[in-house]
């Protein structure tokens, strides 16, 4: 089974996701800061990461720098959740390290989309 | 004392000319005296030179007339002849002619020759008189012999030629003196002119010189300046014209450069004011994208889970729609502190003044605190001085502002303590409010962000505490307009200390776009006609109608009062609460004006008192605010207004916000009929509503309690006790039932648009 990582500090967003996403078929571990998201995926890296950027203790754009600089994570598919809705943010969010990126409010039908897509194309770089 | 006079360049060309004229007058003066002197002794050496012809003619004579004579006296001797009388008279003829030239030297005589011209004068007249003798007794042969003539010819012969040599030696002397002064005047002359000319010359280079160097320093100047070196200036060399026009011409640059100075100021203002305008878009966007995110996520989960499943977990539904609904509030709380801060940004939150105990607010406010405080495990309270007067200010904003602070220290604190420390300073003459908690505190960094609109301390601060980031935004421009002051200080895990002063009287000053009274108050008083024009439909009621004001504010007051008086109402005053639900209860007025100025929460009590008593349910009340209090209305949550008739639009967004998923509701309608409530029904059944129609509260009861009922709309047209009666019965459903229904109350009545725009305006009123 598909294992996601959802970090996310808003409990109201965090549950939302993780139970749309249970329901689509995937396992998702859930993190509520940069922090402890490192901390989850150094016991056991994840098929994907889906990653909001304002967090506390340590903030998604950081997590992702950290998470690309080690080699065991390099590839390791990132989609940035934000609110942040400008082109700079965008841009930010991709300079950071994110494989994609997706506003807030969440268009469900898309995240699913760019997450098979990503997916797709790391299981295809894995053959 | 006298101050010597400005060297102008007009003054300078002018001494100058003067001078030069002056110069050039002394030369022919010079000129003058030295042509005449030339002239004068010129003469002297003519008249010298004459002297010596004379001279020489003189002796030539004299030596003629010895020869004559002696040859004459030889021939009478020797030859005894006598003279004819023709030859003697041509004889004596020659001595007066002789005589004659003699005499002709006399204008030629100096005073050096004086002597010796007299000399022989006095010689040559005793000689003339021996020639004279010898010509008249020629012929007479007595007359002696010449011969002894012969000494005195000789003297006069000697004294010629004295006066001759002396005559030379004057004459060689005049010319000496005559070569002298003519040496002498001529050098002055040219000594002269060479001053004029060398005068000439250096005051007219001086003059180019000097003009000429200001003018380039001018110029110089201009040129730069002119280039858009705003700051420089050009030196002043001269307290002159030139001088004049520096001084002007830098006044000039130092005018442009402050007005350069004050664009450029606008433009950076302008530009600060663009970025912070889409900085704050961006937030904005950002802030209201959080909430929708949980609103639609959860609200498709649930639209999924239904049509996918076709089974709903209630509990989980419940549990959903309740996160929708938080998310929901949030962000109506969000909208209306943006729409607070657009509306003081753009100065239409309007002051409304009057006089109020602070302490008194704060107390009550510790009330409404206290379950809030109680629930973090927090201490609240209040130190007071004794000293501090009644303040004239904004009691709303003031009421509000504290309890953001208390609200916001609260949040932030857990079993701690809050506490108030009001104070009056006598000096200053403001009362000072310091709010204290022993919370998480602020970084040095945090605290200069945290008045700025959607700045909480912490970004994600916000979704820890809640809340929207603009509310301490809103308490500092709240304290601008009451002109006073605001300002935290707070360490890092210890907590936090804003300090709020206020000024004792708040001067007045008109707020932008204010609505004057007059026009409140109209407006009141067409509400107050249309509501008794709705309610007396049946009534022949030709007695005054007697209405109740309670409002603390004396000016107001007497404001309505007369007002009142006007529009042919007896009005009757209550200053404060408890006297006006008093009045009520004795008097029995026919409407009341209760006024939301009153710390807001004590009119809202009262005005339940006064519902729930059956000594005054019955009388309509109208709640006054001059604020746009509709929010306060609308965050009770059961009662909205509806101040127009129907407005299609407005009623089509409120149905639709009431039922988004287009499920059909059931609306229960309380009015007699009219054609308002026929377009009601009518924009109902198009949103799909399914509606009953009560005429009366005894039926609308009965339908209250056999179906389940999504809506109340409430006609202002029906009998006015029976309003009230229908409004208690509700809110006793509510409480009995536990459902919120949202109740509208429409007026039913046709406003003019004047009306209609009025009621627009910040001075809106609820009508309930």
């Amino acid at each position: 089974m598909t294992r996601l990582l959802l970090v996310e500090d808003n409990e109201m967003n965090r549950d939302m996701l993780t139970r749309r996403l249970k329901r689509k078929g995937f396992k998702i571990d859930a993190a509520g800061d940069g922090e402890q998201a490192l901390v989850m995926i150094k016991e056991s890296i994840p098929d994907l990461v889906l990653m909001d950027m304002n967090l506390p203790i340590k903030n998604g754009w950081m997590t992702c720098q950290e998470i690309r600089a080690n080699p065991n994570t390099e590839t390791l598919p990132i989609i940035a959740l934000t609110a942040h809705a400008m082109a700079e943010d965008k841009q930010k969010a991709l300079d950071a390290g994110c494989n994609d990126y997706t506003t807030k409010p969440i268009d469900f039908p898309l995240l699913l989309e760019k997450i098979d897509a990503l997916l797709t194309l790391n299981k295809k770089k894995g053959d | 004392m006298l101050t010597p006079p400005r060297l102008t360049l007009r003054l300078r060309l002018s001494i100058s000319i003067i001078a030069i004229v002056a110069l050039f007058t002394l030369t022919n003066i010079t000129y003058q005296v030295s042509s005449e002197n030339r002239n004068l002794r010129l003469d002297n050496l003519q008249n010298a030179v004459a002297s010596q012809l004379g001279i020489v003619s003189i002796r030539q004579l004299l030596e003629n007339q010895q020869k004559q004579i002696l040859v004459l006296d030889a021939l009478k001797t020797s030859e005894g002849e006598n003279l004819s009388q023709q030859e003697i008279d041509k004889g004596l003829e020659g001595l007066i002619s002789l005589q004659a030239e003699i005499m002709r030297l006399e204008p030629f005589v100096f005073s050096e020759t004086a002597n010796s011209y007299n000399l022989l004068i006095e010689n040559y007249e005793s000689l003339n008189q021996d020639w004279r003798q010898f010509y008249v007794g020629y012929n007479d042969k007595r007359t002696p012999s010449i011969k002894k003539v012969e000494k005195k010819f000789n003297t006069t012969m000697k004294l010629l030629s004295e006066f001759e040599s002396i005559e030379i030696v004057a004459t060689e002397q005049q010319t000496l003196n005559l070569k002298r002064t003519v040496r002498f005047t001529d050098r002055i002359t040219l000594a002269i002119y060479l001053f004029t000319i060398a005068l000439t010359v250096s005051l007219g280079y001086l003059l180019i010189r000097y003009t000429n160097r200001s003018l380039n320093e001018l110029n110089k100047g201009t040129v730069r300046i002119g280039g858009g070196d705003l700051k420089y200036h050009i030196p002043i060399n001269s307290d002159d014209e030139i001088g004049d026009l520096t001084i002007a011409f830098n006044q000039m640059s130092d005018k442009l450069s402050n007005a350069m100075a004050q664009v450029q100021q606008s433009k950076e203002k302008a530009d600060q004011a663009n970025r912070s305008k889409t900085n704050f878009l961006a937030n904005m966007s950002h802030e209201l994208r959080t909430p929708l995110n949980a609103i639609i996520g959860y609200s498709e989960m649930i639209i999924e889970d239904y049509r996918e499943e076709k089974t709903l977990d209630e509990e989980q539904a419940v549990e959903d729609l309740q996160r929708i609904l938080s998310s929901g509030r949030h962000l109506l709380q969000l909208i209306n502190d943006v729409l607070d801060l657009a509306k003081i940004e753009s100065g239409n939150m309007s002051v409304f003044n009057e006089t109020f105990d602070s302490v008194t607010i704060i107390e009550e406010l510790l009330t409404t605190m206290a379950p809030i405080a109680k629930k973090s495990g927090n201490l609240l309270v209040l130190e007071k001085s004794n000293d501090i007067p009644k303040l004239y200010n904004d009691a709303v904003k003031f009421r509000q502002l504290l309890l953001n602070l208390l609200s916001n220290a609260c949040k932030f604190t857990q079993n701690g303590k809050i506490t108030i420390l009001a104070s009056f300073n006598e000096k200053s003459k403001h009362a000072v409010f310091h709010i204290s908690d022993t919370g998480i505190g602020m970084t040095a960094s945090q605290i200069d962000r945290v008045f700025k609109a959607f700045v909480q301390a912490d970004s994600s601060t916000s979704k820890k505490y809640g809340g929207t980031g603009l509310g301490l935004a809103i308490c500092k421009q709240f304290v601008e307009l009451m002109q006073g002051s605001m300002d935290v200080t707070s360490a890092e895990g210890k907590g936090t200390t804003f300090t709020v002063l206020l000024p004792t009287k708040a001067a007045v000053q008109a707020p932008k776009d204010a609505i004057p009274p007059e026009n409140q108050q109209e407006l009141s008083l067409d509400i107050i006609d249309q509501t008794f024009d709705q309610a007396n439909q049946g009534d022949a009621g030709d007695n005054l109608e007697k209405i109740l004001v309670i409002n603390d504010d004396p000016a107001a007051r007497e404001f309505l009062f007369n007002q009142l008086e006007k529009g042919g109402y007896q009005a009757i005053e209550a200053n404060n609460t408890k006297d006006g639900i008093k009045i009520a209860k004795e008097q029995q007025p026919d409407l009341i004006l209760l006024d939301l100025m009153i710390p807001a929460t004590d009119s809202w009590t009262t005005l339940s008192v006064l519902k729930k008593s059956g000594q005054t349910r019955h009388i309509p009340v109208i709640l006054q605010s001059t604020l746009g209090e509709k929010t306060s209305g609308l965050d009770l949550g059961t009662t909205k207004l509806l101040p127009r008739p129907i407005d299609r639009q407005r009623m089509t967004t409120a149905l639709r916000h009431l039922n988004p998923q287009g499920r059909r509701g059931v609306a229960l309608l309380i009015a007699p009929e009219s054609k308002a409530r026929d377009s009601l029904l009518e924009e109902l059944a198009d949103e799909a509503w399914q509606c009953i129609s009560a005429s009366t509260g005894g039926q609308s009861y009965e339908y209250l309690q056999e179906k389940s009922i999504d809506i109340v709309f409430i006609g202002l047209d029906i009998a006015r006790a029976a309003v009230a009666d229908i409004l208690v019965m509700l809110s006793e459903h509510q409480k009995n039932s536990g459902q919120t229904i949202p109740i509208y109350v429409f007026s039913g009545v046709p406003l003019s648009e004047d009306h209609s725009r009025r009621l627009d305006l910040p001075a809106d009123q609820i009508i309930i």
